[in-house]
């Protein structure tokens, strides 16, 4: 179990020092700036669009994010290191994406709030929004590092990852946006799409190890 | 609304353009590849 | 004496075998195709208009077979992906590599004849209902799959990363469907399905299951051809660059 610790702990310290977390905070608010500028500042209309956007934009954030995300163990040669280890790699993968979700989806949420200030978001829809969130944030690492892994030995995979994590993602961007669209007609959480979003995270957390284990086994050598 | 024509011709000038190209592109390559290997291969 | 019960699967698993076996399909799957292409198009253009849709029930004869192979297509993608990862068949990778731009032409087809056939019923040349999306998220999955083949340099690696994206998208299929379903309804209370089906009777039935029975034969002649110019590509390679 000390690999899988250690993975974890090594993670967070590095995507805390490397600054990858504020990347995606500063694209975060630069993207929603560009909104009003594109549907024009009428209130009404950002607070009719704010849950679905706000999750739009997340996702985008985290796409372009993604590359990196096993591209700098694969080029410093962190990845024969951790093949050699006792550990079963599925447990080290597991490890990392719970370092991942850590490191990105709690700031994430965190900062949330003032994210739906700027874009005028209904009070009754901020707390739901927030939950959706944390609870589908499993699922968008366990699916992007599925991406991540996928395209580890291509050059600037950049767009390559987000290619193959966009049909992925829809289902958890389905449920996940609608859930808070919900919460501002019907007030209070809408359970039944929070729980489909648990039962992603949850499937996507227990299966994707092992499509990631088997993608980098054959790719990182 | 009643220029059904344009829609039908359309859709199968598009659908034949898009699987004639496919089948041009295919057979095209196969023949191109039975050329390569003719000098060394007694088979057409 | 024992007698051993042919594994067809393995039996062709040899590339020599398999081009024997190609080589033989070949002319009568591409006749087969277009005899039958040519019958399904006579019979959807003599079909009766629909008394509710009119004369562009006739599109429906494109894009419902088209819609149809798409999914056939990566659905095979997939399963042969398992036979070349799993069991390692080493037919597989060369089938689904081959198979994906089939499928993605299909996919096309689909979602521009589902666009020509929504224009005059509604007068929009798209509309976000829950088939046509689901079947643009699909195209997004076959350009993805695409995209990976051709940006991974070496073979082997290209064809492992593949295999794995297609079982993975192939889970995903149906968890699209069910998400777009579900968050179709959830914005059109007028829940009633834009692209509901006409009554099926047997004049619009024939037509349709004969260009399903044109489209799935026209696949399987595209198939061997592609497998077969990638084998003979294989082949040319060693004979002029020494062995791999």
């Amino acid at each position: 179990m000390r690999a899988a610790y250690s993975v974890l702990c090594v993670d967070i310290l590095l995507a805390w020092r490397l600054g990858s977390i504020s990347l995606v905070l500063a694209f975060l608010f630069i993207a929603l700036t560009l909104v009003p500028f594109g549907v024009g500042p009428e209130l009404a209309l950002l607070k009719r669009l704010a849950p679905g956007l706000l999750w739009v934009v997340i996702i985008l954030a985290l796409l372009l994010s993604l590359d990196r995300l096993f591209q700098s163990d694969a080029e410093d040669g962190g990845f024969d290191q951790l093949m050699l280890s006792s550990q079963p790699l599925e447990l080290l993968v597991l490890a990392k994406l719970v370092a991942h979700f850590i490191a990105i989806i709690l700031p994430l949420s965190l900062v949330l709030p003032i994210a739906g200030f700027l874009v005028n978001i209904d009070i009754a829809a901020l707390f739901p929004l927030v939950v959706s969130v944390l609870v589908a944030g499993p699922a968008l690492c366990a699916l992007g590092a599925i991406g991540s892994a996928l395209a580890v030995s291509v050059r600037r995979a950049g767009l390559l990852t987000a290619l193959i994590v966009m049909p992925l993602y829809v289902p958890v961007l389905v449920f996940g946006a609608n859930s808070a669209q919900m919460a501002l007609l019907g007030g209070g959480i809408a359970l039944d799409a929070i729980l489909v979003l648990a039962a992603m995270s949850l499937a996507a957390m227990l299966l994707a190890p092992l499509a990631i284990s088997a993608a980098l086994r054959g790719l990182a050598s | 609304m009643s220029d059904y024509g344009f829609y039908i011709w359309a859709s199968y000038g598009v659908s034949a353009v898009v699987l004639g190209g496919l089948c041009f592109f295919s057979l095209t390559d196969y023949v191109r590849a039975r050329r390569a290997l003719n000098p060394t291969e007694a088979k057409v | 004496m024992r007698i051993q019960k042919t594994d067809w699967l393995h039996y062709y698993a040899n590339p020599h075998r398999f081009m024997g076996l190609a080589q033989a399909l070949f002319y009568p799957l591409w006749v087969c195709a277009i005899l039958t292409l040519s019958a399904g198009l006579y019979l959807g253009f003599q079909a009766p208009p629909d008394y509710q849709q009119g004369e562009t029930v006739r599109i429906m004869f494109v894009h419902v077979p088209a819609a149809w192979m798409a999914l056939f297509g990566y659905s095979f993608i997939a399963f042969v992906s398992i036979l070349a990862l799993i069991f390692r068949h080493p037919l597989g990778h060369l089938a689904a590599r081959a198979a994906a731009p089939i499928g993605a032409c299909f996919t096309l087809i689909a979602l521009v004849t589902g666009a020509l056939w929504g224009q005059p019923m509604w007068g929009t040349w798209w509309v976000w209902d829950a088939r046509l999306t689901s079947v643009l998220v699909l195209f997004f999955v076959y350009i993805g799959y695409i995209s990976l083949w051709r940006a991974i340099e070496s073979p082997e690696k290209a064809s492992r990363a593949a295999a794995i994206l297609a079982i993975v998208g192939f889970i995903n299929v149906p968890i699209v469907k069910f998400s777009v379903d579900w968050w179709n309804t959830l914005h059109q209370p007028a829940s009633v399905s834009r692209f509901a089906r006409p009554a099926i009777h047997p004049d619009i039935l024939y037509p349709l299951l004969v260009m399903g029975v044109a489209f799935m034969l026209l696949f399987f002649a595209l198939l061997i051809t592609r497998m077969q110019s990638e084998i003979l590509n294989q082949r040319a390679r060693r004979r002029l660059g020494g062995d791999l």
